[in-house]
């Protein structure tokens, strides 16, 4: 031990005398910053306790990433819906019964007073039957409406015309079809088809584009389907001729007021037109943007407070596993902050580290957690129909959520850390 | 050896600790004046308030009364910050057991004593192998530090000390959990850093050490003798 001794080297590094060889060569870890070096040493300390952390913050961040996104899916369906219903429309459309038990139907007639009484709106009807699927093999829906129909709704023509007003006027045997049933049945502007044995050629093709109309409960029947043929509703139809009342049945009336008039104004006006007592019409309802979202309205609401309770409730749970997590790390690591304050670490430097490390656990937890919830939605957006979407910034609050996650549940940690006098932590040695 | 301000001097310390009972007098009236160059010994029963007296010194703890001079600074009149700021320059500390990041090479806890210093990372890796080197612990540096024996524990805790040319080494202990052998060689690396001009204090509770010394102390019940 003596010769041990002996063997050390004679000149400390006071005299001024150059380095002439490093005893040993720096590790690839010299090359990381001091405090990611802290950060791994932290972690392998407490291997299993941090991964217990991960995964409760993970499990949180992925409940709040699907929680925005089903809400975003929502709002989009909102948008989606008061699109398809049109701009500055409103519908009206004959419930199943009246108030008085007898069925009360919409009449051509109904749309002729709202024409005469709201000038400068555009109003148009259709009437829907479904056509025999023998004859084509499909189910498809015949549409016999106006020429306004198009336009009010403002659905984009792909080729050709919609129905113009000479068609209805005189009962032209023309038919705009919608573009699903141009790409079934590969029928293009020119072609002749056959309708119960009646004979129209399609003008053009039409986008009505109301998948999400057709989905909807509360608003069933505002949406015309996806294989849908237009024709003029005074056209010859063997249907129509089934009967006089049959004949002049709608099944809704849109109204669009012009950009410059008062929506709602002309929407009261309306009402008061149809519910006038002379008409006998009690069994209508109306369709309106906000009705539309009501359904949509409640169903936020539900999601918000259920799944952000269980979000709110994943997400406090990973916080109080990090904050045990880093309470026993602090107790665990006494000495080592003993060492630390000996070397010249300030208190805040102290709290610093813990604060580091449980942001470094949270962070990467919301990034694992997005990416889960990422899948996740992939795996809902190709095997079933619910409508999810989550952009920039639902991506972005699980990130900086985590960050103040590690903040918010390593505060009272690190200032228990930082509050340890040197002399109390070294005495633990 | 040349003899400048004192490193540290001890005006009067008293210093107290709260207990059940009342207030436990653990140091009293002690009046200290450690010299540049020297070697202070301080030995005495456990509980006798050498570990006290020692954080004291090394700026860890601060007394009840009286006053705590280092390198002509007051203690008193520092705030957290410049206490750190000298404790990071101007003072090394070894401990009984050694205080190593277990996880970490020999090398890489030497290089911790710079964790802390700013702007002395080009020169941290030459000055933590010289110091390695020192302790004659050159071929070891990349040794994990929970596979070192405890002597070779201990001679890296002293060059992790002394990386950074402390005005005061102070050692708590540093003997207590070592062999003979082990004990011997490392009281050797504390004669040698002396000789070379490191100022030293150390307490412990073994008398057969004092020949290490230049000057000796005896501790009890918290008096200085």
């Amino acid at each position: 031990m003596k010769d041990e001794a002996k063997n050390m080297s004679p000149s400390l590094q006071h005299s001024n005398t150059p380095i002439l060889h490093h005893a040993t060569a720096p590790s690839p870890r010299l090359l990381l910053s001091p405090l990611l070096r802290d950060l791994l040493d932290g972690i392998r300390a407490e291997p299993a306790r941090v991964a217990l952390s991960f995964m409760a913050v993970t499990i949180g961040m992925v409940a709040l990433v699907l929680l925005l996104a089903v809400l975003g899916g929502l709002r989009e369906r909102a948008r989606v819906l008061v699109r398809e219903l049109g701009a500055n429309v409103f519908a009206v459309r004959t419930a199943a019964t009246g108030e008085s038990g007898r069925k009360q139907d919409l009449e051509e007639k109904h749309a002729v007073i709202l024409r005469e009484n709201l000038p400068g709106c555009s109003v148009s009807a259709f009437q829907r039957y479904e056509l025999n699927a023998r004859d084509v093999g499909q189910a498809i829906s015949i549409i016999a409406t106006d020429e306004s129909l198009s336009g009010v709704r403002g659905w984009t023509v792909r080729q050709g015309r919609f129905i113009d007003r000479s068609d209805v006027r005189n009962a032209e045997r023309h038919a705009a079809i919608s573009v699903g049933l141009a790409g079934l049945k590969k029928w293009k502007p020119g072609d002749m088809v056959s309708l119960e044995n009646t004979a129209f050629k399609i003008v053009g093709i039409v986008d009505p584009g109301t998948a999400a109309l057709e989905s909807g409960s509360s608003d069933a029947g505002l949406g015309v389907g996806e294989n849908v043929i237009f024709v003029p509703r005074t056209a010859p139809f063997p249907r129509q001729r089934d009967s006089r009342e049959m004949s002049h049945r709608v099944d809704a009336i849109f109204v669009q007021a012009t950009a410059d008039e008062d929506f709602h104004r002309v929407l009261v006006v309306a009402q008061k037109l149809l519910q006038a007592p002379a008409l006998g019409l009690d069994g209508i309802s109306w369709v309106t943007p906000e009705s539309l979202l009501q359904g949509i309205r409640r169903l936020q609401g539900s999601v918000r407070v259920a799944g952000g309770s269980i979000t709110f409730l994943c997400l406090v749970l990973g916080g109080t596993t990090l904050m045990s997590l880093m309470v026993a790390n602090v107790r665990d690591r006494v000495v080592e902050i003993g060492l630390r304050r000996s070397l010249g670490a300030t208190a805040t430097d102290v709290a610093k580290l813990f604060v580091f490390e449980a942001c470094a656990v949270t962070f990467s937890a919301g990034v694992v957690g997005l990416v889960v919830a990422g899948l996740i939605l992939l795996l809902i957006r190709e095997k079933s129909s619910l409508l999810v979407s989550i952009g920039a910034s639902g991506l972005a609050l699980p990130l900086v959520l985590s960050i103040a996650m590690g903040v918010i549940f390593s505060y009272w940690p690190a200032r228990m850390a930082s509050r340890i006098s040197p002399s109390e932590a070294l005495r633990n040695e | 050896m040349s003899r400048g301000p004192p490193v540290v001097q001890m005006i009067g310390v008293i210093k107290t600790f709260p207990s059940p009972s009342g207030p436990v007098e653990v140091l009293r009236h002690i009046d200290l004046v450690i010299q540049p160059g020297e070697f202070v010994l301080i030995t005495g029963p456990s509980g006798s308030g050498k570990t006290t007296l020692l954080n004291l010194a090394s700026l860890m703890d601060s007394p009840t009364a009286g006053e705590v001079v280092f390198d002509g600074a007051r203690v008193s009149t520092m705030d957290d910050g410049a206490l750190c700021a000298v404790r990071k320059r101007k003072i090394g500390m070894v401990f009984q057991r050694f205080c190593l990041l277990s996880n970490r090479s020999a090398f890489d806890n030497v290089l911790f004593r710079f964790r802390y210093v700013e702007g002395v990372n080009v020169d941290a890796v030459e000055l933590a192998s010289k110091a390695l080197a020192t302790v004659g612990l050159s071929r070891m540096g990349d040794r994990l530090a929970r596979k070192l024996s405890a002597g070779e524990m201990q001679r890296v805790a002293i060059a992790r000390a002394i990386a950074l040319k402390p005005d005061l080494l102070v050692a708590d202990e540093p003997t207590g959990n070592l062999d003979a052998d082990s004990a011997m060689t490392v009281m050797e690396c504390f004669r040698q850093l002396n000789e070379q001009g490191i100022t030293v204090l150390m307490v412990t509770h073994n008398e057969a050490l004092r020949g290490y010394a230049t000057r000796h102390h005896v501790c009890r019940s918290g008096v200085l003798e």
